[in-house]
């Protein structure tokens, strides 16, 4: 009943406020109407009892504000008052409300892209079914014992025998390897694809679906030297062989060796490797796919296959971690000497062993390129609001003095700030969402690199953050300052005089100083981040390149 | 003597609540005649300028205490007539007793001072 009474004032206030308006209007005009009436009934003058009347019923615009603030949704109704106020405020000013968002677009816009890139490259789980439940098993060398570790990549991957030790580990449902290479495939399907060697439980540990034909099969990789077989990816089955579906079962020329085409993988699964893959071959075709000049996979001691797995419905991932020493304790012991360590981490780039060492410093570094660019994005709004604060002192002391609140006045300017912060925001969001089609027209120039950078919810959620601070840093300081009027200073024209110059100049130093800074670490980290892409591209590779051709010769069926 | 009601507003909201049922409690009221029924009431000693009796009748008519309709004022002048709904009626019981309990320990407290 009286939650009822509420949602009905609720809604009348909120809806039918020129209705609720004017009763109150005919409400005191009536009291005032018979308070006269009283006194002339008593004997009074009437407009002395019109003035009398006046007098004793007080202020009733004072009356109208008292009861307004008592009604339900009052605070609401402020707040949507404030901001159809800090609205006008901002049309009334385009020049500044187009600078300061389009400011904070670029400084939200630069930012999210760069956490977008390191999030997608680093942090985001694998591109696979369920990736909650997928790790990597890696590797620490301690000491490698003698003869020491062939390494090919780093040093963290496994060799085939390893794999096959960890494979047995309880806690994983099912386990593969991959490495990514590149195989010529039939030299008139026009020569190299980006392969992976593959292990025969990778499609089922990744569930990836096979949508023509077959998977492996698990005799297909059990010794080496088994598996005259190949699986192409979706992408290349269209480019390469015209979504033939007769392509199952037809023999191609793979590094020369002739192979049986068994199946075709769902669209959009490439594999994990950086390269998105065309093909996948068994592993254990690795010297044969060499003509027998490499057998890396027969070598105990080598680094070169990364180890995936799917974690077991009832295992966690310490459980697994635990097993994994148990494992490497075992390898450790057969050779004398040798001294290893085992990991088992997420499926994610940022868990593989070398990044948290040696990537911790330029992810770092790119971060505060991000986090500079929003910063010095802020300052200049702050700048900016400053100097329009110090234009609507006259405003803002006129309001002080018929009776606003310091609260009142500052939650208003804090709604303009958070509506220039979110429609700034929204302009950069646009930018991140744009991201995805600006890598894959990158990606015809710069090569085909896997990796998503379409916005989910970590992304979105990153840049209402970075919104939200970006609203508050713009907006406390200035309002705070902007609201510390001296009114009869403030009357008398809005000069500087006096103790008021001290505070908005000690926060323009500051922002000052921010800005400076700032500019000083883009400049020095954009010197760095161009001299390192300037010494890749003229290091000396030890051999003379001018006047020299490269070229590549595939194999076709004919043995070189 | 008369208590000076711009000064003493936020104390006694709670008793300008109970003296507004209290009226109301007697018959249906406009602003002004609940005005002089309380100064009544209290023989002067409470005189409640609009500035208090107005919020407080529309925060009370918000709570669904009380209901307000147009009628004919004694002077036949539209005005607004407040009525106490049942809602309205337990809670002037039940600050009744609430005040009849403070006010009697407060009265005792002063007493033994």
């Amino acid at each position: 009943m009286r939650a009822l009474a509420r949602m009905r004032a609720f809604a009348r206030n909120l809806f039918r406020r020129a209705d609720a308006e004017r009763a109150l209007d005919a409400e005191l005009a009536a009291f005032v109407d018979m308070l006269v009436d009283e006194k002339t009934r008593a004997g009074v003058d009437p407009i002395e009892a019109r003035r009398l009347a006046r007098i004793e019923a007080g202020g009733i615009e004072q009356t109208k504000e008292e009861v307004r603030d008592v009604r339900t949704g009052a605070r609401l109704d402020a707040f949507r008052r404030d901001v159809s106020h800090a609205l006008r405020g901002l049309r009334r000013a385009p020049g500044f409300t187009i600078a300061v968002v389009a400011t904070l677009a670029i400084g939200v816009g630069l930012n999210s892209a760069i956490f977008t890139l390191v999030y997608a490259i680093l942090a985001r789980p694998l591109p696979v079914r369920d990736p909650g439940e997928v790790v990597n098993v890696y590797q620490r060398i301690r000491s490698s014992g003698p003869g020491g570790r062939e390494v090919r990549g780093n040093p963290a991957y496994l060799s085939y025998a390893e794999f096959q030790e960890y494979a047995k580990l309880p806690a994983f449902a099912s386990s593969a390897v991959y490495h990514a290479r590149t195989l010529d495939v039939d030299a008139s399907t026009n020569g190299a694809i980006a392969a992976e060697l593959v292990s025969c439980g990778y499609f089922r540990t990744l569930r990836a679906r096979i949508a023509l034909g077959r998977d492996f099969a698990e005799d297909e990789c059990a010794r080496i030297g088994d598996g005259s077989v190949a699986v192409l990816s979706d992408a290349a089955w269209r480019s390469r062989f015209g979504a033939d579906p007769s392509v199952i079962g037809r023999i191609v020329q793979v590094n020369g060796l002739p192979v049986k085409i068994v199946g075709v993988a769902e669209t959009g699964f490439n594999g994990i490797s950086y390269q998105p893959a065309g093909i996948w071959v068994p592993v254990t075709m690795q010297p044969a796919l060499e003509h027998g000049r490499d057998s890396i996979i027969t070598r105990p001691n080598a680094s070169w296959l990364t180890m995936v797995a799917r974690l077991s419905p009832s295992a966690t991932i310490d459980e697994a971690a635990a097993e994994a020493d148990v494992i490497v304790k075992r390898l450790d012991a057969r050779v004398p000497g040798r001294r290893f360590d085992a990991s088992v981490v997420r499926g994610a780039y940022i868990n593989f062993p070398n990044v948290s060492r040696e990537g911790a410093i330029p992810i770092a570094l790119v971060l505060l390129l991000g986090f500079t660019i929003v910063g010095l994005a802020c300052a200049n709004v702050i700048n900016l609001c400053l100097s329009r604060g110090l234009s609507r002192r006259r405003e803002i002391a006129i309001r002080l003095a018929i009776g606003a609140s310091r609260r009142q006045l500052v939650q208003q300017l804090l709604i303009e700030s958070a509506i220039v912060a979110a429609i700034g925001s929204a302009v950069g969001m646009m930018f991140v969402l744009a991201l995805p089609r600006l890598f894959r027209g990158l990606a015809s120039v710069i090569g085909a690199v896997q990796f998503d950078a379409s916005p989910d919810t970590s992304i979105i959620a990153y840049v209402f953050a970075v919104a939200i601070a970006a609203a508050l840093l713009i907006g406390v300081a200035p309002a705070l300052q902007a609201t510390r009027v001296d009114l009869a200073s403030a009357f008398k024209g809005g000069t500087t005089l006096g103790r008021r110059t001290i505070r908005p100049s000690r926060l323009r130093g500051a922002v000052v100083g921010i800005q400076l800074g700032g500019s000083a670490v883009l400049l020095v980290l954009s010197a760095l981040f161009v001299r390192a892409a300037r010494h890749a591209s003229s290091a000396d590779p030890g051999y003379a390149t001018k006047n020299v051709v490269a070229f590549r010769i595939e194999c076709g069926s004919h043995r070189v | 003597m008369s208590i000076r009601e711009t000064e003493q507003t936020k104390l006694l909201q709670g008793t300008l609540d109970l003296l507004i049922l209290k009226a109301l409690a007697l018959g249906e009221m406009h602003g002004l005649g609940l005005s002089r029924r309380i100064d009544q009431m209290t023989q002067g000693t409470f005189q409640v300028k609009p500035g208090s009796l107005f919020p407080a009748l529309h925060r009370m008519e918000e709570a669904g205490w009380l209901v307000a309709k147009w009628g004919e004022s004694e002077s036949n002048r539209k005005a607004k007539f407040y009525r106490l709904t049942a809602a309205g009626r337990k809670r002037f019981e039940v600050e009744t007793s609430e005040w009849n309990r403070v006010s009697a320990a407060i009265t005792l407290a002063l007493g033994h001072s």
